[in-house]
């Protein structure tokens, strides 16, 4: 859900406390960093989703901009915690868990559930081929939405650099993915 | 050549166009069946996106977001009854405030920035490093990039040190290059004996980089060339060393200087449009 036109409104409101801004603001951005740092590893994606919007709403006096640039700005909070968050635990790898809930999605019978489940172990088993830049870059063009001038201000890269490491992650999948998953 | 560098080849020679990437990564199936295969893949990114709302998790956000918002001084909601005297005292209040909070933060963020200056990756300091330079204090850039990776190579790190050094260019094909070669570096047994040499070759590179007087499309074929020595001698003897000789780049990558600068907007300080 896009703030589109009404944005101006929604963050002069949002600048006045007011509920219903907040509440539009959270609409349309909490499932998508949810999404992302979910997809990153992080152990309580909804809380870190929650904790980058108070950060907003803590600083939200000092932005002036687009939509596009509110929606980087909340990628780059959300991204930072993702960063500290590896940092706390030790780790240069993520290990991301199956999202149970999009296996149940698929519904249907328990052979096409087990199918469903096969395919999904096997991509992300490739997606873990992909090094932490790629991955990052991937996430954020296919989760959050971003463009490839956004992602590039969320990574703190040049376009160039964004734009090669996206294309060296196609790369990497179409290799590493095993023969006959279905499109 | 294998049949990956073949098609790493034709990734950028037959054109995987820009706008085939970005149909894929929004959802959609591009033309390419190539890319068109790795629908899946995407699709299993988007799976993260959670599809039912919260509206309890909602309502718990919008009354602490509300709380957390600050009462700006400058933004007093008419229906407030002023005290007599509260007008005047207001009218210089915020220049005051405003200096005084200007002249703590500098004062406050300079020694910092003194401090975190010149941290490395992986040092304690480094997140706050970036995060200084995003609202302009610090070096920052290019230059600081390579200055950073230098460090890492002299660490031991060279894998990590091409994946920094990503940072310090803006052309596709040179990120791309050092890309290849982090991983092969990455690869290497740190008992194999060209550990050391292609050590040296990617210290090598650093110092060019940060030494050489090209700049442009030449600073980046230069990195390209480099890149691929450091890759291995079949990337280096397969890829041509000059841009363009093999057919040229995808068709929807601009020739060019590039539009977008670099760094982004901090975490409490936006910038401006």
């Amino acid at each position: 859900m896009s703030l589109d036109e009404a944005f101006d409104e929604i963050l002069q409101a949002a600048k006045r406390a007011e509920e219903w801004a907040w509440a539009r603001i959270y609409r349309d951005l909490a499932g998508l960093i949810t999404g992302y740092v979910a997809s990153r590893g992080a152990s309580d994606p909804e809380d870190v989703a929650s904790e980058t919007l108070l950060q907003m709403a803590r600083n939200i006096h000092s932005f002036e901009g687009t939509e596009s640039s509110f929606r980087s700005w909340a990628f780059v909070i959300a991204h930072r915690r993702l960063i500290d968050f590896r940092r706390a635990q030790g780790r240069t790898v993520d290990t991301t868990s199956l999202d149970e809930a999009a296996l149940n999605r698929a519904g249907g019978n328990v052979e096409h559930q087990a199918l469903d489940r096969l395919v999904t172990e096997e991509v992300e088993a490739t997606l873990q081929t992909l090094t932490e830049p790629q991955r990052d870059v991937l996430t954020l063009r296919v989760i959050a939405g971003l463009t490839v001038e956004e992602t590039a201000d969320v990574v703190g890269k040049r376009v160039g650099a964004v734009k090669a490491l996206q294309r060296r992650a196609l790369v990497t999948l179409r290799k590493s993915l095993p023969k006959g998953v279905p499109k | 050549m294998s049949d990956f560098d073949v098609y790493e080849d034709e990734m950028f020679n037959r054109g995987y166009t820009e706008r085939d990437i970005d149909v894929l990564l929004s959802g959609g199936v591009p033309n390419d069946p190539g890319l068109a295969g790795l629908t899946p893949v995407v699709d299993r990114l988007k799976a993260h996106i959670p599809l039912e709302f919260d509206s309890t998790r909602m309502t718990t956000f919008t009354a602490e977001a509300v709380k957390t918002v600050p009462k700006s001084i400058l933004v007093v909601p008419s229906s407030v009854a002023r005290p007599t005297g509260y007008t005047r005292r207001l009218a210089f209040a915020p220049r005051f405030v405003g200096a005084l909070a200007a002249i703590v933060l500098l004062v406050g963020m300079s020694g910092i920035a003194v401090a975190s200056n010149g941290a490395a990756p992986g040092d304690t300091l480094y997140g706050l490093d970036r995060a200084l330079e995003r609202v302009g204090i610090g070096v920052g850039g290019a230059e600081e990039r390579l200055a950073e990776a230098t460090v890492l190579v002299s660490q031991g790190r060279a894998a990590d040190a091409l994946d920094h050094a990503i940072e310090a260019i803006d052309d596709e094909k040179a990120g791309d290059a050092l890309q290849k070669a982090a991983e092969r570096v990455g690869g290497m047994s740190s008992e194999n004996g060209k550990a050391a040499e292609v050590h040296a070759n990617v210290a090598a590179m650093l110092e060019w980089m940060t030494t050489t007087k090209a700049t442009g499309s030449d600073f980046d074929q230069g990195v390209a060339e480099r890149a691929r020595q450091i890759s291995g001698p079949n990337a280096a003897a397969n890829d041509s060393p000059t841009d363009g000789a093999n057919g040229g780049p995808p068709e929807d990558v601009p020739a060019g200087p590039p539009d977008h600068a670099p760094g982004g907007p901090p975490e409490s300080i936006p910038s401006r449009p």
